[in-house]
């Protein structure tokens, strides 16, 4: 019994200096995938996600709320540089997006200016619809980090979409257009915060100024006019 | 803080008013002489824009309608609606133009001179017409040129291939920022001039079983003015439903029979979509429907009611109707559900695509073939050039009349 005692001492203290250790060098800027940080030359992060936007009643007429779900991923480049990769997919809706950025840190605060290039497609041949969609769409941004604590930090972000090719089909009716359409601002702010270990949780509201929604695009909207379209995320980085 | 943000951002894009511009006292029309309905038809038709491209595009389309003289372009779904006649030494028009699909809008005014078609005119004469206007853009006052010249007199109406335009709602949606609200009298006088033979209305039934016009399943703050009462519109009644509820504009919620009944002798509508949203109404639609189809023969109107079938619940209660046989049936299912119907109209949803074979077997039939709802510019046009349907349900009548009046001219 004294034995037993003894060794449940030990591993409890050589324990707790392991998880001291551990707490003492978790830095959420190392950690971080959403802020604008400068990345070391081949440094990778991903994270998964999902989010749900209010698509506007007068587009659906119906109360509708959709489902994203997000795969994001980065890579460290020389000289300032991260290139990102960013899957949303409804099913129905799907969007690729490649982008570059670069990124500057000033002590708790950073500052990053990108471009992303995205694919959009959509398919959808059942409850009376035979439509498809593709498009491109060009998201110039910025975005601004700020750290408030070792565990948690703060990301705001900007993006300006530009759409400049749709093909869309209805049957056997199909139709393009090549037209540089900005469809309207989308100003982001998201929170990463120490979950446990090493794992972050990120909670962001996205909060789009907009003509065009590309999950909703089945509604086949043409109300040339601003609508609010917010959207809550959650993602993990594991 | 979230969600006030959210909430309050939110607000700012449920408004539904548009200022339409007005020349309020320096209005011109109330001293001109109304023009004879000959020499009306005589301005009806396509002309081409001469000056003004950047507002109207390269052609447009007028249309009288009773007192209001119609222009009917197609960048975003422009359009005019103005009033005026003979003013002495010119013919004289003034209104406002507006794009369906956005909220821009503006002052117009246009004149014909007697030496450039106007004497003519008053004379009921056939003769070149050249207009001459300016418009301005929101409440500023007309200063950018216009100039119009007719290319071709529109066809007669036994000349036109028969083909629907039919407005959503009545007319159109109460989101699409016209003056009145959707699902009322207004509305489908006001679709008149958008260029609309037809209209589709939405009916639900209240608590004491009043056939209602409405479109949503409840009472909510997007088609009705903040009021006492909120939520479905089957736990209200009739007098409830009259009392408590103004919708958005200040109209009253009509009834199928009152709207029934302004259409018969108000309008020239030819053609009436009733869309039931409850299945229960068939009870007291149905009988409504006869009443009505039997006043405009009697009456020498070109007026057809036609029953709705949007889901299979609505066509088994039309079915089981002992009278379903004397009223016409527009069945939105598929092909073999018309044949079971029997109904005289196949109204498919728009995204199936044209659809050809199916539309050539409901012509073999003897059938009719309308599609729904029908905005998207783009394919309006494709539809309109390559599709063989007798009519088109849209909240844009005044484009699809556009279309359809060029592609008549050819």
């Amino acid at each position: 019994m004294k034995k037993l005692l003894t060794t449940l001492l030990v591993v409890l203290f050589a324990f707790s200096l392991v998880a001291e250790e551990k707490k003492k060098e978790f830095d959420i800027v190392e950690r971080s995938i959403m802020m604008p940080k400068e990345y070391r030359f081949k440094e990778m992060n991903w994270m998964f996600g999902f989010g749900f936007a209010k698509v506007p009643f007068d587009w659906v007429e119906m109360a509708l709320q959709a489902p994203l779900f997000y795969l994001h991923g980065n890579l460290g480049l020389p000289y300032g540089f991260v290139a990102n990769l960013d899957v949303q997919t409804l099913f129905v809706s799907n969007q690729f997006r490649l982008g570059l950025k670069w990124n500057k840190q000033f002590g708790r605060f950073s500052a990053g200016v990108g471009y992303d290039q995205a694919f959009m497609f959509g398919r959808m041949n059942f409850l009376g619809f035979a439509n498809r969609v593709t498009g491109w769409t060009a998201y110039p941004n910025v975005s601004a980090g700020f750290v408030l604590s070792k565990n948690i930090a703060f990301t705001l972000n900007a993006e300006f979409p530009v759409i400049t090719h749709m093909r869309r089909t209805a049957g056997e009716i199909e139709t393009s257009t090549d037209r540089n359409a900005f469809v309207g601002p989308t100003v982001s702010l998201f929170m990463e915060q120490r979950l446990y270990k090493n794992h972050i949780l990120i909670l962001g509201v996205k909060n789009s100024f907009t003509k065009y929604f590309f999950p909703a695009w089945m509604a086949f909207s043409t109300f040339n006019r601003y609508y609010y379209v917010p959207e809550l995320f959650c993602g993990f980085k594991l | 803080m979230i969600t006030v943000l959210v909430t309050a951002c939110s607000k700012l894009y449920d408004n539904y008013y548009l200022n339409l511009p007005s020349h309020g006292d320096q209005t011109l029309v109330e001293e001109t002489r109304p023009l004879t309905e000959r020499s009306k038809v005589l301005m009806d038709g396509i002309y081409r824009v001469e000056k003004g491209n950047d507002l109207l595009g390269d052609t447009v389309v007028l249309k009288w309608h009773k007192e209001m003289l119609s222009m009917y372009g197609k960048p975003q779904g422009v359009y005019a609606l103005m009033k005026g006649g003979d003013l002495d030494s010119v013919l004289f028009f003034q209104g406002y133009w507006r794009r369906a699909l956005s909220d821009e809008t503006g002052l117009i005014d246009f004149y014909i001179r007697r030496s450039e078609g106007g004497a003519e005119l008053i004379h009921e004469i056939a003769t070149p017409i050249t207009m001459k206007g300016l418009y301005g853009n929101d409440l500023s006052n007309p200063s950018d040129r216009i100039v119009l010249s007719l290319i071709k007199r529109l066809p007669t109406q036994k000349e036109l291939q028969r083909f629907g335009v039919i407005a959503h709602r009545g007319g159109g949606r109460t989101s699409d920022k016209l003056p009145v609200s959707e699902n009322t009298p207004k509305m489908i006088e006001f679709a008149e001039y958008l260029g609309a033979k037809g209209v589709e209305i939405d009916t639900r039934l209240s608590k004491d079983d009043s056939v209602m016009c409405y479109h949503d399943s409840d009472i909510n703050i997007r088609l009705t003015q903040k009021g006492p009462i909120m939520g479905p519109v089957e736990q209200y009644t009739f007098n409830q439903l009259r009392t408590l509820v103004r919708l958005y504009h200040g109209e009253q919620m009509p009834t199928l029979r009152e709207m029934l009944e302004f259409m018969l002798h108000k309008t020239s509508m030819t053609f009436v979509w009733l869309d039931n949203k409850d299945a229960k109404s068939m009870e007291k639609t149905i009988p409504m429907v006869m009443e009505f189809n039997k006043a405009a023969k009697e009456m020498g109107r070109d007026m057809v009611v036609v029953i709705g079938m949007p889901n299979a619940e609505i066509m088994e209660a039309y079915l089981n109707h002992p009278d379903h046989k004397r009223v016409p049936a527009l069945c939105e299912l598929t092909v073999s559900d018309v044949e079971k119907v029997n109904a005289a109209i196949w109204g498919p949803r728009w995204t199936m695509g044209i659809q050809s074979q199916e539309v050539k077997t409901i012509h073999s039939q003897g059938r009719f073939a309308v599609l729904w709802t029908l905005d998207d510019p783009v394919f309006m046009h494709e539809f309109v050039e390559q599709g063989e349907f007798d009519g088109m349900l849209t909240n844009y009548p005044t484009l699809l009349s556009y279309y359809y009046y060029v592609k008549m001219c050819r």
